[in-house]
Protein backbone atom coordinates (compact mmCIF):
# COMPACT_ATOMS: atom_id res chain seq x y z
CA UNK A 1 0.00 0.00 0.00
CA UNK A 2 1.58 3.31 -0.99
CA UNK A 3 1.84 5.90 1.74
CA UNK A 4 -0.93 8.44 1.58
CA UNK A 5 -1.72 12.11 1.97
CA UNK A 6 -4.71 12.40 4.30
CA UNK A 7 -6.91 15.41 3.59
CA UNK A 8 -9.71 16.43 5.96
CA UNK A 9 -12.47 18.36 4.24
CA UNK A 10 -14.61 21.02 6.01
CA UNK A 11 -17.46 18.44 5.97
CA UNK A 12 -15.27 16.26 8.22
CA UNK A 13 -14.76 13.73 5.48
CA UNK A 14 -11.38 12.09 5.02
CA UNK A 15 -9.77 11.79 1.59
CA UNK A 16 -6.69 9.64 1.12
CA UNK A 17 -4.46 10.22 -1.88
CA UNK A 18 -1.43 8.02 -2.68
CA UNK A 19 1.86 9.88 -2.54
CA UNK A 20 4.42 9.61 -5.31
CA UNK A 21 7.72 7.95 -4.52
CA UNK A 22 11.25 9.05 -5.22
CA UNK A 23 11.79 6.95 -8.35
CA UNK A 24 8.60 8.03 -10.16
CA UNK A 25 9.47 11.64 -9.42
CA UNK A 26 13.06 11.23 -10.60
CA UNK A 27 11.89 9.66 -13.86
CA UNK A 28 9.39 12.47 -14.46
CA UNK A 29 12.19 14.96 -13.75
CA UNK A 30 14.48 13.33 -16.32
CA UNK A 31 11.62 13.50 -18.86
CA UNK A 32 11.15 17.23 -18.16
CA UNK A 33 14.90 17.78 -18.24
CA UNK A 34 14.98 16.36 -21.77
CA UNK A 35 12.33 18.87 -22.86
CA UNK A 36 14.15 21.71 -21.12
CA UNK A 37 17.47 20.83 -22.75
CA UNK A 38 15.78 20.74 -26.17
CA UNK A 39 14.24 24.18 -25.47
CA UNK A 40 17.59 25.57 -24.33
CA UNK A 41 19.33 24.30 -27.46
CA UNK A 42 16.70 25.99 -29.67
CA UNK A 43 16.97 29.19 -27.65
CA UNK A 44 20.72 29.17 -27.91
CA UNK A 45 20.62 28.77 -31.70
CA UNK A 46 18.12 31.64 -31.96
CA UNK A 47 20.30 33.75 -29.63
CA UNK A 48 23.41 33.19 -31.74
CA UNK A 49 21.49 34.17 -34.87
CA UNK A 50 20.07 37.32 -33.26
CA UNK A 51 23.41 38.29 -31.74
CA UNK A 52 25.15 37.89 -35.06
CA UNK A 53 22.52 40.11 -36.66
CA UNK A 54 22.74 42.75 -33.94
CA UNK A 55 26.52 42.87 -34.13
CA UNK A 56 26.34 44.07 -37.75
CA UNK A 57 23.28 46.28 -37.48
CA UNK A 58 23.63 48.01 -34.10
CA UNK A 59 27.03 48.08 -32.49
CA UNK A 60 25.67 50.07 -29.48
CA UNK A 61 23.09 47.40 -28.60
CA UNK A 62 25.78 44.76 -28.99
CA UNK A 63 28.26 46.49 -26.70
CA UNK A 64 25.62 47.31 -24.08
CA UNK A 65 24.92 43.58 -23.86
CA UNK A 66 21.15 44.00 -24.12
CA UNK A 67 20.69 40.86 -26.18
CA UNK A 68 23.00 38.86 -23.95
CA UNK A 69 21.11 40.05 -20.84
CA UNK A 70 17.79 39.21 -22.43
CA UNK A 71 19.12 35.77 -23.30
CA UNK A 72 20.09 35.13 -19.66
CA UNK A 73 16.56 36.07 -18.58
CA UNK A 74 15.13 33.68 -21.16
CA UNK A 75 17.40 30.88 -19.90
CA UNK A 76 16.37 31.56 -16.28
CA UNK A 77 12.69 31.52 -17.24
CA UNK A 78 13.16 28.28 -19.18
CA UNK A 79 14.88 26.57 -16.26
CA UNK A 80 12.66 27.76 -13.40
CA UNK A 81 9.56 29.12 -15.12
CA UNK A 82 8.94 25.87 -17.01
CA UNK A 83 7.78 24.07 -13.87
CA UNK A 84 5.89 27.07 -12.49
CA UNK A 85 4.02 27.54 -15.78
CA UNK A 86 2.84 23.92 -15.91
CA UNK A 87 2.05 23.73 -12.21
CA UNK A 88 -0.12 26.85 -12.42
CA UNK A 89 -1.80 26.41 -15.78
CA UNK A 90 -1.78 22.64 -16.36
CA UNK A 91 -3.27 21.51 -13.07
CA UNK A 92 0.05 20.79 -11.34
CA UNK A 93 1.36 18.54 -14.08
CA UNK A 94 4.45 19.13 -16.18
CA UNK A 95 4.69 16.90 -19.28
CA UNK A 96 6.95 14.52 -17.33
CA UNK A 97 4.58 14.34 -14.38
CA UNK A 98 1.64 13.80 -16.72
CA UNK A 99 3.47 10.96 -18.47
CA UNK A 100 4.08 9.19 -15.15
CA UNK A 101 0.72 10.00 -13.53
CA UNK A 102 1.95 12.52 -10.95
CA UNK A 103 0.64 15.89 -9.80
CA UNK A 104 1.86 18.67 -7.49
CA UNK A 105 -0.70 19.79 -4.92
CA UNK A 106 -0.67 21.79 -1.71
CA UNK A 107 -0.86 19.96 1.63
CA UNK A 108 -4.61 20.61 1.61
CA UNK A 109 -4.94 18.86 -1.74
CA UNK A 110 -5.55 22.06 -3.71
CA UNK A 111 -3.73 23.39 -6.72
CA UNK A 112 -0.46 25.15 -5.89
CA UNK A 113 -0.31 28.95 -5.95
CA UNK A 114 2.22 31.16 -7.73
CA UNK A 115 4.43 31.76 -4.68
CA UNK A 116 4.46 28.09 -3.60
CA UNK A 117 5.22 26.93 -7.09
CA UNK A 118 8.02 29.44 -7.60
CA UNK A 119 9.52 28.66 -4.18
CA UNK A 120 9.48 24.88 -4.66
CA UNK A 121 11.11 25.21 -8.04
CA UNK A 122 13.67 27.82 -7.06
CA UNK A 123 14.75 25.60 -4.17
CA UNK A 124 15.77 22.90 -6.62
CA UNK A 125 19.18 24.53 -6.18
CA UNK A 126 19.16 23.44 -2.51
CA UNK A 127 17.92 19.98 -3.47
CA UNK A 128 20.75 19.62 -5.94
CA UNK A 129 23.42 19.99 -3.22
CA UNK A 130 26.08 18.66 -2.96
CA UNK A 131 25.78 16.72 -6.20
CA UNK A 132 22.98 15.41 -8.42
CA UNK A 133 20.07 16.03 -6.03
CA UNK A 134 21.54 14.06 -3.14
CA UNK A 135 19.96 16.42 -0.57
CA UNK A 136 16.60 16.11 -2.35
CA UNK A 137 16.84 12.33 -2.41
CA UNK A 138 17.66 12.14 1.30
CA UNK A 139 14.86 14.59 2.12
CA UNK A 140 12.36 12.55 0.06
CA UNK A 141 13.43 9.38 1.85
CA UNK A 142 13.19 10.68 5.40
CA UNK A 143 10.20 13.02 5.40
CA UNK A 144 6.77 11.66 6.20
CA UNK A 145 5.16 12.84 2.96
CA UNK A 146 8.16 12.21 0.68
CA UNK A 147 8.86 15.93 0.30
CA UNK A 148 12.07 17.34 -1.07
CA UNK A 149 13.48 20.55 0.46
CA UNK A 150 11.53 22.75 -1.98
CA UNK A 151 8.29 20.95 -1.10
CA UNK A 152 8.92 21.37 2.63
CA UNK A 153 9.33 25.13 2.29
CA UNK A 154 6.46 25.60 -0.15
CA UNK A 155 4.03 23.28 1.68
CA UNK A 156 3.48 21.07 -1.34
CA UNK A 157 3.49 17.36 -2.10
CA UNK A 158 3.54 15.22 -5.22
CA UNK A 159 0.71 12.72 -5.48
CA UNK A 160 -0.12 9.85 -7.79
CA UNK A 161 -3.14 10.30 -10.03
CA UNK A 162 -5.21 7.47 -11.39
CA UNK A 163 -5.35 8.87 -14.93
CA UNK B 1 -20.90 -1.63 -4.07
CA UNK B 2 -21.85 -1.29 -0.41
CA UNK B 3 -24.33 -3.88 0.86
CA UNK B 4 -27.34 -1.82 1.99
CA UNK B 5 -27.91 -1.77 5.75
CA UNK B 6 -31.56 -2.51 6.38
CA UNK B 7 -33.66 -2.14 9.54
CA UNK B 8 -33.62 -5.67 10.90
CA UNK B 9 -30.60 -6.02 13.25
CA UNK B 10 -29.75 -9.60 12.11
CA UNK B 11 -29.77 -8.55 8.50
CA UNK B 12 -27.78 -5.44 9.30
CA UNK B 13 -25.25 -7.57 11.15
CA UNK B 14 -24.90 -9.93 8.22
CA UNK B 15 -24.61 -6.97 5.80
CA UNK B 16 -21.83 -5.61 8.01
CA UNK B 17 -19.98 -8.91 7.74
CA UNK B 18 -20.30 -8.74 3.94
CA UNK B 19 -18.92 -5.21 3.98
CA UNK B 20 -16.05 -6.29 6.23
CA UNK B 21 -15.05 -8.96 3.77
CA UNK B 22 -14.81 -6.49 0.94
CA UNK B 23 -11.46 -4.94 0.00
CA UNK B 24 -12.74 -1.36 0.18
CA UNK B 25 -11.71 0.66 3.20
CA UNK B 26 -14.82 2.90 3.41
CA UNK B 27 -17.15 -0.15 3.41
CA UNK B 28 -15.10 -1.91 6.07
CA UNK B 29 -14.98 1.18 8.24
CA UNK B 30 -18.72 1.74 7.88
CA UNK B 31 -19.27 -1.87 8.94
CA UNK B 32 -17.05 -1.41 12.00
CA UNK B 33 -18.93 1.76 12.93
CA UNK B 34 -22.18 -0.22 12.83
CA UNK B 35 -20.69 -3.03 14.94
CA UNK B 36 -19.53 -0.48 17.51
CA UNK B 37 -23.03 0.92 17.66
CA UNK B 38 -24.51 -2.57 17.91
CA UNK B 39 -22.17 -3.75 20.68
CA UNK B 40 -22.78 -7.03 22.52
CA UNK B 41 -21.36 -10.51 22.08
CA UNK B 42 -21.67 -10.76 18.29
CA UNK B 43 -19.81 -7.50 17.70
CA UNK B 44 -17.20 -8.54 20.28
CA UNK B 45 -16.54 -11.85 18.50
CA UNK B 46 -16.05 -10.14 15.15
CA UNK B 47 -13.99 -7.29 16.58
CA UNK B 48 -11.65 -9.65 18.47
CA UNK B 49 -10.51 -11.06 15.14
CA UNK B 50 -9.80 -7.64 13.70
CA UNK B 51 -7.64 -6.00 16.37
CA UNK B 52 -4.53 -6.61 14.27
CA UNK B 53 -6.06 -5.46 10.98
CA UNK B 54 -3.82 -3.70 8.48
CA UNK B 55 -6.34 -0.84 8.23
CA UNK B 56 -5.54 1.23 11.31
CA UNK B 57 -9.06 2.68 11.58
CA UNK B 58 -10.64 -0.79 11.52
CA UNK B 59 -8.10 -2.07 14.06
CA UNK B 60 -8.66 0.92 16.39
CA UNK B 61 -12.45 0.52 16.24
CA UNK B 62 -12.09 -3.21 16.89
CA UNK B 63 -9.97 -2.55 19.96
CA UNK B 64 -12.54 -0.03 21.20
CA UNK B 65 -15.34 -2.58 20.79
CA UNK B 66 -13.30 -5.19 22.69
CA UNK B 67 -12.52 -2.74 25.46
CA UNK B 68 -16.20 -1.79 25.83
CA UNK B 69 -17.18 -5.46 25.84
CA UNK B 70 -14.66 -6.33 28.57
CA UNK B 71 -15.97 -3.46 30.68
CA UNK B 72 -19.37 -5.14 30.44
CA UNK B 73 -17.84 -8.41 31.66
CA UNK B 74 -17.56 -10.28 28.35
CA UNK B 75 -14.58 -12.61 28.13
CA UNK B 76 -13.29 -14.35 25.02
CA UNK B 77 -12.42 -17.97 25.93
CA UNK B 78 -10.36 -18.77 22.83
CA UNK B 79 -8.08 -16.17 21.35
CA UNK B 80 -9.11 -15.66 17.74
CA UNK B 81 -6.44 -14.92 15.22
CA UNK B 82 -6.82 -11.74 13.27
CA UNK B 83 -7.54 -12.47 9.61
CA UNK B 84 -7.42 -9.16 7.82
CA UNK B 85 -7.86 -8.99 4.09
CA UNK B 86 -4.80 -8.61 1.94
CA UNK B 87 -4.07 -5.02 1.05
CA UNK B 88 -3.87 -4.25 -2.63
CA UNK B 89 -0.99 -2.39 -4.20
CA UNK B 90 -1.37 -0.97 -7.68
CA UNK B 91 1.97 -0.98 -9.47
CA UNK B 92 1.69 0.33 -13.01
CA UNK B 93 5.29 0.68 -14.07
CA UNK B 94 8.85 -0.22 -13.13
CA UNK B 95 9.43 3.02 -11.23
CA UNK B 96 6.35 2.51 -9.07
CA UNK B 97 7.78 -0.92 -8.28
CA UNK B 98 10.98 0.75 -7.03
CA UNK B 99 8.87 3.27 -5.09
CA UNK B 100 7.08 0.37 -3.41
CA UNK B 101 10.46 -1.03 -2.29
CA UNK B 102 11.18 2.31 -0.61
CA UNK B 103 7.71 2.32 1.01
CA UNK B 104 8.30 -1.19 2.35
CA UNK B 105 11.66 -0.23 3.85
CA UNK B 106 10.17 2.93 5.35
CA UNK B 107 7.45 0.98 7.14
CA UNK B 108 10.15 -0.68 9.24
CA UNK B 109 12.89 1.87 8.78
CA UNK B 110 14.46 1.52 12.24
CA UNK B 111 14.70 -2.25 11.96
CA UNK B 112 16.12 -2.19 8.45
CA UNK B 113 18.63 0.59 9.18
CA UNK B 114 19.84 -1.04 12.40
CA UNK B 115 20.16 -4.47 10.81
CA UNK B 116 21.86 -3.27 7.66
CA UNK B 117 24.26 -1.04 9.63
CA UNK B 118 25.16 -3.89 11.97
CA UNK B 119 25.83 -6.31 9.12
CA UNK B 120 27.67 -3.70 7.05
CA UNK B 121 30.33 -3.22 9.72
CA UNK B 122 32.87 -5.36 7.76
CA UNK B 123 32.34 -3.13 4.72
CA UNK B 124 32.73 0.05 6.74
CA UNK B 125 35.90 -1.36 8.34
CA UNK B 126 37.29 -2.02 4.86
CA UNK B 127 36.36 1.52 3.76
CA UNK B 128 38.13 2.97 6.82
CA UNK B 129 41.22 0.87 6.07
CA UNK B 130 41.19 2.11 2.45
CA UNK B 131 40.93 5.73 3.59
CA UNK B 132 43.79 5.30 6.05
CA UNK B 133 46.10 3.78 3.45
CA UNK B 134 47.57 7.11 2.23
CA UNK B 135 48.71 7.85 5.79
CA UNK B 136 50.10 4.42 6.69
CA UNK B 137 52.29 2.82 4.05
CA UNK B 138 52.29 -0.55 5.83
CA UNK B 139 48.49 -0.64 5.69
CA UNK B 140 48.52 0.19 1.98
CA UNK B 141 50.94 -2.66 1.40
CA UNK B 142 48.83 -5.03 3.46
CA UNK B 143 45.56 -4.42 1.59
CA UNK B 144 47.35 -4.94 -1.72
CA UNK B 145 48.26 -8.50 -0.71
CA UNK B 146 46.25 -11.23 -2.39
CA UNK B 147 46.34 -13.41 0.76
CA UNK B 148 44.48 -10.66 2.66
CA UNK B 149 41.90 -9.62 0.10
CA UNK B 150 40.96 -13.03 -1.36
CA UNK B 151 40.02 -14.68 1.98
CA UNK B 152 38.21 -11.50 3.07
CA UNK B 153 36.09 -11.40 -0.10
CA UNK B 154 35.42 -15.15 -0.06
CA UNK B 155 34.42 -15.10 3.60
CA UNK B 156 32.17 -12.08 3.11
CA UNK B 157 30.40 -13.14 -0.05
CA UNK B 158 30.01 -16.83 0.75
CA UNK B 159 29.45 -16.86 4.50
CA UNK B 160 28.59 -13.37 5.67
CA UNK B 161 26.09 -12.40 2.96
CA UNK B 162 23.64 -15.21 3.85
CA UNK B 163 23.70 -13.83 7.39
CA UNK B 164 22.83 -10.37 6.08
CA UNK B 165 20.01 -11.84 4.03
CA UNK B 166 18.54 -13.81 6.89
CA UNK B 167 18.56 -10.80 9.21
CA UNK B 168 17.97 -7.71 7.06
CA UNK B 169 15.65 -9.75 4.84
CA UNK B 170 13.43 -10.41 7.84
CA UNK B 171 13.46 -6.72 8.78
CA UNK B 172 12.37 -5.84 5.23
CA UNK B 173 9.65 -8.48 5.35
CA UNK B 174 8.29 -6.81 8.50
CA UNK B 175 7.59 -3.70 6.40
CA UNK B 176 5.29 -5.46 3.92
CA UNK B 177 1.68 -4.29 3.92
CA UNK B 178 0.28 -7.81 4.20
CA UNK B 179 -0.11 -9.29 7.64
CA UNK B 180 0.92 -12.73 6.35
CA UNK B 181 4.31 -11.38 5.32
CA UNK B 182 4.77 -9.59 8.62
CA UNK B 183 3.93 -12.75 10.51
CA UNK B 184 6.46 -14.62 8.39
CA UNK B 185 9.14 -12.12 9.44
CA UNK B 186 8.78 -13.12 13.07
CA UNK B 187 8.39 -16.82 12.34
CA UNK B 188 11.70 -17.69 10.68
CA UNK B 189 15.10 -17.09 12.16
CA UNK B 190 18.23 -18.81 13.36
CA UNK B 191 20.64 -21.28 11.91
CA UNK B 192 18.11 -23.18 9.77
CA UNK B 193 17.40 -20.07 7.73
CA UNK B 194 21.11 -19.24 7.52
CA UNK B 195 21.95 -22.62 5.97
CA UNK B 196 19.04 -22.28 3.54
CA UNK B 197 20.34 -18.87 2.50
CA UNK B 198 23.88 -20.19 2.15
CA UNK B 199 22.80 -23.07 -0.08
CA UNK B 200 20.46 -21.06 -2.29
CA UNK B 201 22.89 -18.21 -2.92
CA UNK B 202 26.05 -20.29 -3.31
CA UNK B 203 26.41 -20.39 -7.11
CA UNK B 204 25.68 -16.69 -7.47
CA UNK B 205 28.14 -15.87 -4.66
CA UNK B 206 30.93 -17.97 -6.21
CA UNK B 207 30.69 -16.11 -9.53
CA UNK B 208 30.50 -12.78 -7.76
CA UNK B 209 33.74 -13.67 -5.98
CA UNK B 210 35.28 -14.49 -9.40
CA UNK B 211 34.17 -11.08 -10.65
CA UNK B 212 35.68 -9.24 -7.68
CA UNK B 213 38.87 -11.25 -7.95
CA UNK B 214 39.23 -10.40 -11.64
CA UNK B 215 38.86 -6.69 -10.87
CA UNK B 216 41.34 -7.03 -8.00
CA UNK B 217 43.88 -8.82 -10.23
CA UNK B 218 43.61 -5.99 -12.75
CA UNK B 219 43.96 -3.40 -9.97
CA UNK B 220 47.16 -5.02 -8.71
CA UNK B 221 48.54 -5.47 -12.19
CA UNK B 222 48.35 -9.29 -12.26
CA UNK B 223 45.93 -9.07 -15.17
CA UNK B 224 46.65 -6.74 -18.05
CA UNK B 225 43.10 -5.80 -18.92
CA UNK B 226 39.55 -6.10 -17.69
CA UNK B 227 38.35 -8.80 -20.12
CA UNK B 228 38.29 -11.56 -17.47
CA UNK B 229 36.25 -9.26 -15.23
CA UNK B 230 33.83 -8.52 -18.09
CA UNK B 231 33.36 -12.24 -18.77
CA UNK B 232 32.90 -12.95 -15.05
CA UNK B 233 30.35 -10.14 -14.92
CA UNK B 234 28.33 -11.55 -17.84
CA UNK B 235 28.24 -15.04 -16.28
CA UNK B 236 27.35 -13.64 -12.86
CA UNK B 237 24.62 -11.42 -14.36
CA UNK B 238 23.14 -14.37 -16.24
CA UNK B 239 22.96 -16.31 -12.96
CA UNK B 240 21.55 -13.26 -11.15
CA UNK B 241 18.79 -12.89 -13.75
CA UNK B 242 17.98 -16.58 -13.75
CA UNK B 243 18.09 -17.40 -10.07
CA UNK B 244 18.27 -14.06 -8.38
CA UNK B 245 15.01 -14.57 -6.59
CA UNK B 246 15.91 -17.85 -4.91
CA UNK B 247 17.23 -16.39 -1.67
CA UNK B 248 14.29 -14.01 -1.49
CA UNK B 249 11.87 -16.87 -2.13
CA UNK B 250 13.38 -18.88 0.72
CA UNK B 251 12.58 -16.00 3.05
CA UNK B 252 9.02 -15.71 1.77
CA UNK B 253 7.98 -19.33 1.72
CA UNK B 254 6.66 -20.35 5.06
CA UNK B 255 6.75 -24.12 4.63
CA UNK B 256 10.27 -25.57 4.65
CA UNK B 257 10.94 -27.78 1.64
CA UNK B 258 7.90 -26.46 -0.23
CA UNK B 259 8.14 -26.46 -4.02
CA UNK B 260 8.35 -22.99 -5.51
CA UNK B 261 5.73 -22.18 -8.15
CA UNK B 262 6.41 -19.11 -10.23
CA UNK B 263 3.44 -17.47 -11.85
CA UNK B 264 4.69 -14.30 -13.50
CA UNK B 265 7.39 -13.09 -15.81
CA UNK B 266 9.24 -11.23 -13.07
CA UNK B 267 11.64 -14.12 -12.61
CA UNK B 268 14.35 -14.45 -15.24
CA UNK B 269 13.33 -11.17 -16.82
CA UNK B 270 16.48 -9.95 -18.56
CA UNK B 271 15.35 -6.41 -19.45
CA UNK B 272 13.90 -5.76 -16.02
CA UNK B 273 17.19 -6.84 -14.42
CA UNK B 274 19.13 -4.66 -16.85
CA UNK B 275 16.87 -1.71 -16.07
CA UNK B 276 17.43 -2.29 -12.37
CA UNK B 277 21.19 -2.43 -13.03
CA UNK B 278 21.04 0.97 -14.76
CA UNK B 279 19.08 2.46 -11.83
CA UNK B 280 21.64 1.03 -9.39
CA UNK B 281 24.51 2.46 -11.44
CA UNK B 282 22.84 5.90 -11.28
CA UNK B 283 22.43 5.58 -7.51
CA UNK B 284 26.08 4.57 -7.08
CA UNK B 285 27.06 7.57 -9.19
CA UNK B 286 24.92 9.97 -7.12
CA UNK B 287 26.24 8.66 -3.76
CA UNK B 288 29.88 8.49 -4.84
CA UNK B 289 29.69 11.87 -6.61
CA UNK B 290 28.04 13.47 -3.56
CA UNK B 291 30.72 12.10 -1.24
CA UNK B 292 33.51 13.44 -3.47
CA UNK B 293 31.71 16.81 -3.79
CA UNK B 294 31.38 17.05 0.00
CA UNK B 295 35.11 16.37 0.42
CA UNK B 296 35.82 19.07 -2.13
CA UNK B 297 33.40 21.51 -0.43
CA UNK B 298 35.09 20.99 2.94
CA UNK B 299 38.55 21.45 1.42
CA UNK B 300 39.53 17.82 1.91
CA UNK B 301 40.09 17.14 -1.75
CA UNK B 302 43.81 16.46 -1.18
CA UNK B 303 42.79 12.98 0.03
CA UNK B 304 41.66 12.27 -3.52
CA UNK B 305 45.29 12.04 -4.61
CA UNK B 306 44.86 8.26 -4.49
CA UNK B 307 41.86 8.14 -6.86
CA UNK B 308 41.64 4.36 -7.31
CA UNK B 309 41.77 3.70 -3.59
CA UNK B 310 39.22 6.35 -2.74
CA UNK B 311 36.94 5.38 -5.56
CA UNK B 312 36.99 1.78 -4.29
CA UNK B 313 36.24 3.05 -0.78
CA UNK B 314 33.32 5.17 -1.94
CA UNK B 315 31.90 2.36 -4.06
CA UNK B 316 32.05 -0.06 -1.10
CA UNK B 317 30.41 2.54 1.18
CA UNK B 318 27.68 3.13 -1.44
CA UNK B 319 27.27 -0.64 -1.70
CA UNK B 320 26.68 -0.87 2.06
CA UNK B 321 24.07 1.90 1.87
CA UNK B 322 22.28 0.38 -1.12
CA UNK B 323 22.27 -3.23 0.11
CA UNK B 324 18.86 -3.04 1.87
CA UNK B 325 17.33 -1.50 -1.25
CA UNK B 326 18.64 -4.29 -3.49
CA UNK B 327 17.40 -6.91 -1.04
CA UNK B 328 14.02 -5.21 -0.74
CA UNK B 329 13.71 -5.16 -4.54
CA UNK B 330 14.51 -8.85 -4.84
CA UNK B 331 12.12 -9.82 -2.06
CA UNK B 332 9.32 -7.76 -3.60
CA UNK B 333 9.99 -9.28 -7.03
CA UNK B 334 9.85 -12.75 -5.52
CA UNK B 335 6.60 -11.87 -3.74
CA UNK B 336 5.06 -10.72 -7.02
CA UNK B 337 6.36 -13.69 -8.97
CA UNK B 338 5.53 -16.47 -6.53
CA UNK B 339 2.28 -18.34 -6.71
CA UNK B 340 0.24 -17.36 -3.60
CA UNK B 341 -0.29 -21.05 -2.81
CA UNK B 342 3.41 -21.31 -1.90
CA UNK B 343 3.22 -18.54 0.67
Amino acid sequence: MPQELVIHTPENAEIRVPLAGMFSRATAFVYDLGIQVALLVVEHIVFIMILDNVRWRSSLLYHLGVVQGFYLIVVFVTIFGYYTFYELFKNGQTPGKKAYGLRVVSLGGQQVGLFSSFLRNFLRIADFMPFLFFAGVVSTLITERHQRIGDLFAGTVVIRTEE
Amino acid sequence: MTTPLIDNSDQRFSASLDNLESGESPRRRQAMAYLEKLGGLRAFQVAAALTGDADLVVAATARRICSEASKKGLILRTRLQAQPLAQTVSIKNFYQLLDEVVFIIRRNLTGVVLDSFLFSIPKFVLVTVFFLCPYYAALAELVAQAWVIIPAVVLYELFWRPLVWSSTGMAILAGFPENAMRRQSSRLSGSALYWQMLRSGLVEAVFYVFLLMAVFAWYLGFARDLWPAAIAFIVWFAIWVDSSLTMAAKILVAKPGAQLLWRSGYIGHFWLSLKFGVVLACLYFVITGSAVSLLWLFGLDNVLDWPRLFLSGFVIAADALLDPFVMGYRILMARLALDPRCL
